[in-house]
């Protein structure tokens, strides 16, 4: 292998590199995944061992959104209650959009 | 050829050999923590949607979720990144295996990348958490680049 075929294969090895790294970066989340972040965070509030509470994927949940910025999310957290006994919870959760920064909760049931 | 540079081609032989296979383990274990554990607000998740893998990725990410909470968090958030770039040395070092000029010359500019990308991290250039613990663990590694390579040599000429 030449000296100029190596620096080529070296080039190619730093870019497939970056290309790895670039896709370990965060990306801009949408409306519906900030209104999810959202909900698990008061979800959490109101666990007896937030640390423990285990939330699905956001591909996994319906988050559905209706006018005035408003989104409803219907779903389920993994948590440890006071006896370290894993249990389940479904939750209904509505969260209003009011800047980008800023969001509030208007509605949280457990069932 | 006589018994020494037998040796030597030999050696040269099983360490490229040791070293491909230790740089895929390093790629694929840091690819498996971003998989398993990271958030999948990540680009490669929108990748993996975009290419139909997504849910085989969750199916993993389901079954391997609780193991989050034993882990310790600078695994899971800075190792990976570690183990990247000891890949891109190992590579870079099978490319110049015989020629420890050019070897330096590639190690610095992957060095000055990896150490770029955190620093551009720090002042919000680029996006992503600056950590420093990904700092440490890249001089580390680095380190320990460095002084493997300079046994390596001091090696070598003994023979």
């Amino acid at each position: 292998m030449n000296n100029s075929y190596k620096h080529f294969v070296s080039v190619i090895l730093i870019v497939i590199l970056c290309i790895l790294g670039f896709g370990s970066k965060g990306r801009d989340k949408t409306d519906k995944e900030v209104a999810f972040i959202t909900c698990k965070k008061y979800v959490r509030e109101e666990l007896k061992l937030p640390d423990s509470a285990i939330f699905p994927n956001y591909e996994d949940v319906e988050v559905t959104d209706s006018k005035s910025n408003i989104y409803e999310i219907v779903s389920y957290v993994q948590a440890l209650n006071y006896y370290n006994e894993k249990i389940s919870l479904e939750y209904k959760c509505s969260v209003k959009k009011i800047d980008k920064k800023k969001w509030i909760l208007i509605n949280l049931n457990f069932y | 050829m006589n018994m020494k540079a037998e040796i030597l081609v030999y050696s040269n032989k099983t360490r490229k050999v040791l070293k491909i296979f230790w740089g895929l383990t390093n790629l694929i274990i840091g690819g498996l923590i971003y998989i398993i554990w990271r958030k999948d607000t990540l680009l490669m998740f929108s990748w993996f949607n975009k290419i139909g893998i997504s849910s085989e990725i969750n199916m993993i990410r389901n079954e391997y979720k609780d193991f989050y909470f034993f882990i310790p968090k600078w695994v899971i958030m800075s190792l990976p990144n570690a183990l990247w770039f000891n890949c891109g040395l190992l590579f870079l070092s099978i490319i110049w295996q015989n020629n420890d000029e050019e070897k330096i010359i590639w190690f610095v500019i992957l060095f000055i990348i990896a150490l770029g990308i955190e620093i551009g991290q720090l002042f919000h250039i680029i996006s992503g958490v600056y950590d420093k613990n990904d700092m440490f663990l890249i001089l580390g590694v680095m380190l320990f680049t460095i002084i493997f390579e300079l046994l390596r040599k001091v090696n070598e000429d003994k023979l």
